[in-house]
């Protein structure tokens, strides 16, 4: 028992567990799509974010318990906050704004101007 | 004097139950499912963990996108009750939402403490959408040192 014990520590020390942020995807205003992504106990330096190519990468990670006591209750995942979008080409990838404030990040993605609508107006003859 | 049994660390209740949830929830980081949560992860109320000090409890609970000014603390009767709202605002009538996993409204947590909690001296403190209460021990409830002495 005591070595199964061994093994799952061992094992747990170099599994990293991703937790998924929770989402909320939405276009306030036509042209600009705000993502907000909870991260709770991310700060500042913390938080990567990246983008390769048509991917958005954003990794988060929490600030890191003492460790210490014995958890009476444990209902917070514990891991590193993680999700990848993959931008389509209707997003400028050049025009990405990003703010974090009491653990959410958001993001404004800019539409691309060619892909905003326009109004094309008759010209009186 | 009343004996408690001996127990490890890594083998209390909590403790195993934590790893089953993990395993489970592990199940669901299957790729194939990408878009799907741990089966256990809390979304609907705020996610709360207890940990127990030497001479302190505390409590961590995560309150992404609350104003400091909505979250009210209060302890009765040996009950901790941590009470808020989270919201929201919308700028335009005519958005379009394309995906929501986040919940709003007013929520109420409550824990029951044990006796041995000195409610005079409760702090809490919120950053980065995390709240942190420290709930000192009794002076006579603490664990003490007992120093040997050498003859």
């Amino acid at each position: 028992m005591a070595k199964d014990v061994e093994v799952r520590k061992e094992r747990e020390k170099e599994q990293v567990r991703f937790i998924r942020p929770f989402c909320f995807i939405c276009e306030e205003e036509a042209g600009v799509v705000t993502l907000k992504l909870e991260m709770p106990g991310v700060g500042k330096d913390q938080l990567d974010i990246d983008v390769d190519g048509n991917e958005l990468q954003i990794t988060g990670k929490r600030e890191a318990g003492s460790g210490e006591g014995t958890y009476l209750m444990k209902e917070r995942p514990s891991g590193t906050f993680r999700q990848v979008y993959t931008l389509d080409d209707t997003i400028d990838h050049n025009k990405i704004e990003a703010n974090l404030e009491g653990g959410v990040l958001t993001l404004n993605l800019h539409r691309r101007e060619s892909e905003k609508p326009r109004k094309i107006t008759i010209k009186p003859s | 004097m009343a004996l408690i049994r001996w127990y490890d660390r890594d083998l209390e209740p909590v403790g195993t139950f934590d790893w089953l949830q993990r395993q489970i929830n592990d199940l669901f980081d299957f790729p194939r499912f990408p878009e799907t949560q741990g089966l256990f992860d809390r979304r609907v109320s705020p996610a709360i963990d207890v940990i127990e000090h030497p001479d302190s409890f505390s409590v961590e609970c995560d309150l992404p996108g609350i104003d400091q000014k909505d979250i009210d603390i209060s302890i009765a009767s040996g009950v901790l009750t941590i009470k808020g709202e989270k919201k929201t605002e919308q700028k335009s009538e005519n958005r379009k939402v394309y995906k929501k996993e986040t919940w709003e409204g007013s929520f109420q947590r409550t824990i029951s403490l044990p006796s041995v909690v000195d409610a005079d001296k409760v702090e809490a403190s919120f950053s980065n959408g995390v709240l942190r209460i420290t709930l000192p021990k009794r002076d006579e409830a603490k664990t003490k040192r007992i120093e040997l002495k050498s003859k």
